[in-house]
């Protein structure tokens, strides 16, 4: 059953209050959290998050797209390394603004 | 420095079914485009070069988190059994172009990464697809171990807010890591 629309969506309170406080003083640090089961608000867009995956914490940094999702969906438990190291696939990665 | 010739677009992985069906694993962003009908592909050995021996599809369609492919000239399973656990690949001119900001992952794998300051973090070791967008994974400068005493190892997001520039000619990426982002 989904959650009740009436209580809106689940953030831990500390690191809301946290993501709060470093908007309030227009400031950039990576916070460690557990809570994986947060909601991202549009508070937390662009800052970046270290979220632990049961290992370690992986970073992630918030944008736009990302709001309305939990926090666990980017740290995922267990990472694809891929296919034979020597390969040069034919895969790209993109970083808007970059020269 | 001697590039790469071809890039790696699929392994294929087995036959499918008793024509001549190929179940190949995509190593590439497009295989709606690379694995259309009419396109000569390269066969490649597990490493990326060339074996002298090229394929043409003749069909092609998704099979689950694969494509299923057939050659001109390959209608039977033993055909296909030779070419198991060979690359298809494409020669790098005939790749699309890169867009604006845009980066094969072999180009950024080895390239030094520095703050803006001209601080060493590292050189980028793997490139980690994750869910929020690609991670840079860079082993960490001047010998520095981690907890276990393992090199210490930094995952960097590939995003705008942290990577200011990437320069391929003096092969390094300059970031601007948010506080605390280089302690994890």
């Amino acid at each position: 059953m989904a959650r009740s629309v009436k209580k809106g969506p689940y953030v831990d309170e500390r690191l809301l209050a946290r993501i709060h406080e470093m908007n309030a003083k227009r400031e950039k640090r990576v916070l460690k959290t557990w809570s994986r089961a947060s909601t991202l608000t549009p508070d937390f867009v662009g800052h970046t998050l270290a979220v632990h995956n049961g290992n370690k914490f992986v970073p992630v940094y918030v944008t736009e797209n990302m709001v309305g999702h939990k926090l666990g969906e980017f740290a995922p438990t267990r990472l694809f390394r891929g296919h034979s190291g020597k390969l040069t696939a034919d895969k790209k990665a993109k970083v808007e603004g970059a020269a | 420095m001697d590039g790469p010739t071809h890039l790696a677009v699929g392994l294929l992985k087995k036959p499918h079914g008793v024509k001549g069906d190929a179940l190949v694993l995509p190593l590439t962003d497009e295989p709606e485009v690379v694995f259309r009908a009419g396109r000569t592909l390269a066969v490649l050995d597990r490493d990326g070069r060339p074996t002298g021996d090229e394929v043409v599809v003749t069909r092609s369609r998704a099979y689950q988190r694969a494509w299923l492919l057939h050659f001109e000239g390959v209608e039977e399973r033993g055909q296909v059994d030779a070419l198991r656990q060979r690359c298809l690949g494409m020669a790098i001119d005939e790749a699309r172009p890169l867009e604006a900001g845009e980066f094969y992952l072999h180009e950024l794998v080895g390239l030094r990464v520095e703050t803006a300051d001209g601080t060493l973090v590292g050189d980028v070791t793997e490139v980690v697809e994750a869910p929020a967008g690609w991670l840079l994974n860079v082993a960490g400068a001047g010998g520095a171990t981690g907890a276990r005493g393992a090199a210490r190892e930094h995952l960097i997001p590939f995003a705008a807010g942290v990577v200011r520039r990437v320069d391929r000619g003096s092969r390094r990426i300059v970031i601007s890591p948010p506080d605390g982002l280089l302690e994890l």
